[in-house]
This record gives structure tokens, sequence and C-alpha cells, in this order.
């Protein structure tokens, strides 16, 4: 596989991940587990908005790599295994999702 | 709702982990037969002069004339070039050789992943058509399961990342079936759609009755592209054919032109009418490297003019048919998708095994007072969740016990290690229903042994262990070794995580009270 083959699935791979990471944290129930803060409504739409992009743009690298063919295959497969990363994180350790908890509050917060 | 989802699952649980496992193993079944039948641990070259390598030992061989001579090129993942042929009395062969130099291959006499793992996964090794059968009926209960969870599931959003391992065993094992049901939905539910449309040709014969009048032949015409198999032999000795490589590299430019220039190699070579007068040469390709979708694309050559004298390639109402074919088939060069295939199915397996595992403890809560029924529950998940790994295992330790040249009477080599596979899997349910609840420690750490038993004879047996297989580059058996190293591992895990759970339990006493607020089926 070239380098660009590798890198774009890599981040396909990682903004499937992050995506996913974002619509758990836009929980409440999953935003607390993290932070033990309460989330606010306005930084809610912002985490849920910016985690369906980030699919979106994971999607989007799939079909500029493979076709739509292959796409239609790999982003459901990248999401499974991005939510079931995320799903045990916060199972088991949480506040490793806080970076982006914090990221998220001080974009929020504005 | 729930009802239909209970029972369905109970009944078919096992079935269904038996073909979801073998199914995940099957992803890599041409691996499993690099480190079943070592002799096929050899590099591929770039390109294989069938000229050199094939032809001559072809018209030695003297196939029957008339007769139809089957090529399969070397590939990456089978790095062997295969002839069937039918000697001068009719008799059917098969020959391997080496790309390289043209030697024989004399392969171990296994059936390792391209066969046994792979049969079994659509007809579990059952003579005749009732495997087939039993394996449609359990796909489309895996559909309608699939469907029903989702409608018993209400909470399908909320809930979506939500696991608790440290609830109660039923709460955690409810919240696990869920996650690994609902991360992967349109896996589950694709996966057996497309399987029983693999074989539709066995479930729906009216498939063939109605459009073609039950004519196979016309429906293989259409669909598979064999009109070419009208022409007959004329009877009288015609030239050898001397030259098959420009045929093959003239369909691959054809096909590569119809592709927008991704290059399309072809799987195999078949000189119809050998050595006859109306000898023909098609060559073929069935599995597309990059595309998903599946089907013969065919070009037909007359070996005498060289001229091309038909070509077929799949009608555009095959599409997509061919795509949820190709997505079953995974013969497509894409090695992160094969691996999240693979992970993709072991997730199955989680999801229906915990399915089941959730019953039995609610069965077995609900039946204290009848320890035979308790007993026969828990034999029957044991069985079909460690006992079918421990099998495989098993499969792969008698690969490598078994001298290369043993037979017995009437009895050949590769059935000996399909007995092991059975014979052990027999006895996981046996000792499950002997032991009681400690059976799940004692099969993981029974897989752990057996994993790196596995590993370890390979060292022993062939030398090629990770570190040397990486060396020569031999990447699928390193990966394979290291895969079962850490299925060894995750399984001692385990033991010691049931072990733990069990000296809590036994301390603490009986588990009793509500069991928190589980969902409960609708009706």
């Amino acid at each position: 596989m070239s380098a660009l083959a590798v890198s774009s699935l890599l981040f396909a791979a990682a903004f499937a991940f992050l995506g996913c990471a974002s619509l758990a944290l836009s929980q409440s129930r999953n935003w607390r587990a993290v932070t033990g803060a309460t989330l606010l409504t306005s930084t809610q739409r912002t985490v849920r908005l910016t985690g369906w992009v980030l699919l979106i743009a994971a999607l989007a690298l799939c079909i500029a790599r493979d076709g739509v063919g292959f796409a239609a295959l790999t982003w459901p497969l990248l999401f499974a295994a991005g939510a079931f990363v995320v799903a045990m994180i916060l199972s088991f350790r949480p506040r490793l999702l806080k970076p982006a908890a914090r990221l998220y509050g001080s974009i929020g917060s504005q | 709702m729930g009802w239909l989802h209970t029972w369905l699952g109970v009944a078919l649980s096992a079935i269904l982990i038996a073909i979801f496992w073998t199914g995940t193993l099957t992803v890599f079944d041409k691996e499993i037969d690099k480190w079943m039948k070592p002799e096929l641990r050899v590099p591929t070259p770039e390109t294989v002069a069938l000229d050199d390598v094939v032809l001559p030992r072809l018209a030695a061989l003297e196939p029957k004339q008339g007769s139809l001579v089957w090529i399969g090129r070397a590939r990456e993942r089978f790095p062997a070039i295969q002839i069937y042929y039918d000697d001068a009395e009719g008799a059917p062969h098969e020959l391997l050789f080496d790309p390289r130099t043209g030697e024989r291959l004399e392969l171990t006499d296994s059936h390792a992943g391209t066969i046994f793992f792979f049969r079994f996964h659509f007809m579990l090794h059952i003579p005749g058509f009732l495997g087939y059968w039993i394996v449609a009926l359990a796909a489309m209960a895996m559909m309608a399961l699939v469907v029903s969870g989702i409608f018993i599931h209400r909470k399908i959003f909320q809930d979506f990342f939500t696991f608790r391992p440290k609830k109660k065993v039923r709460r955690s094992t409810l919240d696990f079936h869920n996650l690994t049901a609902v991360i992967a939905l349109p896996f589950h539910f694709l996966l057996p759609l497309s399987g029983v449309l693999i074989l539709i040709a066995v479930y729906f014969p009216w498939s063939i009755a109605v459009p073609f009048g039950g004519d196979a032949e016309q429906f293989e015409a259409a669909l598979l592209g064999y009109e070419h198999q009208k022409i007959d032999a004329a009877g009288e000795p015609g030239q050898p054919i001397k030259a098959i490589d420009g045929f093959v590299a003239q369909a691959e430019e054809i096909w590569k032109a119809e592709e927008d220039g991704a290059p399309s190699k072809a799987d195999w070579v078949a000189i119809f009418n050998f050595n006859d007068g109306n000898s023909y040469v098609v060559v073929e390709r069935y599995f597309a490297d990059r595309r998903v979708a599946i089907g013969p694309h065919q070009v037909v050559f007359d070996p005498r003019t060289g001229d091309i004298i038909d070509q077929f390639k799949p009608l555009p109402v095959h599409n997509a048919s061919n795509w949820l074919e190709g997505l079953h088939w995974i013969q497509f060069d894409h090695w992160p998708l094969r691996w999240l295939y693979f992970f993709a199915g072991l997730s199955g397996c989680a999801m229906i095994a915990s399915g089941l595992v959730f019953w039995m403890h609610a069965r077995i809560k609900k039946a204290q007072d009848d320890p035979i029924s308790v007993r026969v529950v828990r034999a029957i998940s044991v069985g079909s969740v460690t006992g079918i790994i421990l099998a495989s295992g098993a499969f792969l330790v008698a690969n490598r016990l078994i001298p290369k040249d043993l037979a017995f009477e009437g009895l050949h080599r590769h059935d000996l290690e399909i007995w092991a596979f059975f014979l052990v899997w027999i006895a996981t349910f046996a000792h499950a229903a002997a032991r009681g609840k400690s059976a799940w420690r004692d099969q993981s750490i029974a897989i752990a042994i057996i994993a790196a038993a596995a590993v370890v004879l390979n060292w022993i047996t062939t030398g090629d262990h990770p570190i040397a297989a990486v060396g020569a580059s031999i990447w699928s058996v390193a990966i394979m070794d290291l895969i079962m190293l850490l299925g060894s591992g995750f399984a001692v895990w385990t033991a010691m995580r049931l072990q733990k759970t069990e000296r809590i339990r036994t301390r603490s006493g009986a588990q009793g009270g509500a069991l928190g607020a589980l969902e409960r089926p609708a009706e």
C-alpha cells in the first residue's frame, strides 16, 4: 500500500473513533462519567454536530480512497471498531476522554 | 418480539456460533492453509510464465484427448499453480506446482481452511443437503433475530455505548450482547442475507425454473457465460497448444480497460477439448482485486488463429447481487478491510455467545430445583462457545502431530484431523455436563494451552517460528502464530477472571434478589 493509501485509512479510522467519542460525550451520562460536570445544552449541540461531521469526513476519506463499493464496507466497520473502543474506554478508563471533553468545554463556553 | 428473539436465539445459538466462528476463520482460510500445509509457504513471483512452467508438464502428463484442463494461477494468498486434468482413462487428477521452479508440490493432505472450515461454514460437514438447509434456516433466523433485537432494545441510541462490566453478571452480559450487536448491525444483517443469496440456487430452485424453464444450461449461459461450451470436440487430434501467456495478457488488457486502468488479474485458464481439432482457451476472472462485486469475466480464444471468439461479462442486472455476494466472499485485495471483517466476525461470535450466556443465567435461576435441565443448558452453552474454539485448536494441533504420510485403511490423513476436531468438540459438551459451572474456566485454560501448543508445534515441525517467518517474509504464518499467542493470553486472562468471580461468589453466598432494571420483552 502506498503512503497515501495507508494515511488516508488511518485518518478515516481516527475520524471514525473521534466521531464516536464525540457522539458518546454528547450524552449527559457519559459526559458526567468523563468530566464529573454537567453537560450544557449549548455544548451538547456543538459536540454532537462535530461528531457527525467527523463521521462524515471519515466516510468521505473512505470513498476517496477506494470508491463507493468498498467505502460501503470499510466505513461501517471502521465505525463499529471506533464505537467499540469508545465503549471500552467509557467502561474502564473514562478519564482518557477528558482531553476531548476539555476541548469541547473550552469551545462551548465561548 | 421478545418471545421470538429468545426462542430463535436459544434454538439456534449453537449453530449460529458455529457458522459465525468458522466464517470468521474462513476470512483467513488461505492463510490457515499455509499454516497447515507448510509446502505452500513459498513466495509468489511477480509474473509466472505458464508457457514455460505449465504447458511442457501438461504435455508430459498426457491428459485425455477432448477433455477439460483447468489451470489455476498462482496468487499471493495461494502461491501454487493448480492443474486439474483427466488422465487417459478419464480419472481426475489435481496437481500443484511451485511457480518459481516448476517443481511438483506435494502438499500435506489436510482440508485446512479452504475446505474444512470453509465448507463447515455453509453446510456443517453434514452429508447431502441437510447441512445447507440448516445453515439457510439459521441465516434467516439470524436476520429475524437482528430485526427483533432492534425492536426489543428500545433505547438503542441512548444506550449505544453502554457497557457496565462491574454490575451483576446478567446485566453486564446483556450490555455486552447489546453493544456487540448494535455497533456492527449492518454487518450482522448483511452477512446472513448475502450468504443465503450465494446459495440461492439451492434454496430457491424456482429462480432457475421460472425464468429459464428449468433449463440449467440456459441459466448458465445467461448468468455464468458458458455459452462457449456448445463447441464440441471434433474427435480428431489437433495441434498441441504452445502458448497461453499471450492470451492471458490480452484478456487482462481488455479487463484493465474495462476497469478504468485498475489492473485485473486472471484467476484461471481453462483449455476445452484438449489436444482436439476444436480446442479453445478460456481465460476467466471471477474474483476482482479492486472491486467488491464478483462475477465471471471470460475471454475465449481460438488457439490456432489467436482470435477472440467469445467474451462474457456479467449483465448490469446482476450488479447488485454480485456486489452483495462479493461482500460475503471477501476475495478482494484489501487487507485492512479483511482484518475489519475478522474483528466484525469475532464481534458476531461474542454477540451470539453473550446472548446465549444471558439466557443461560436466566434459565438457571428459574430452574434451580431442576439440576438436570440446568446441566443440559450449561453443557450446550459451554460446548457451543469455548467448545468449538477448543476443537479448532485441536484441529491445528492434530495437523502438526499427524505424520505427513499417515493413512489408515479407508481413512485419509485429512479425515484424521477432522476426527480430532469432532471428538474434541463432543468431549467439551461431555466435560461441561460433568463439571458444571467451572467448565468455562477449565475450557478457557484448555484453549490457552492448545493455542500455545499449536504455535510451539509449528516451530518444532517447520522451524517457522514468528521471528523466522518474518525474516523469510512468510507474514501469514507469523501473524497467525501471533494471533494464537494473543488468543492464548486472552484465554488465560478470562480463566483468571472466572476464577476470581468464582471465589467472590462462593464467599458471599448465593446471589439473590432483584436484578436491577433489566429490559423486559414486550410480550
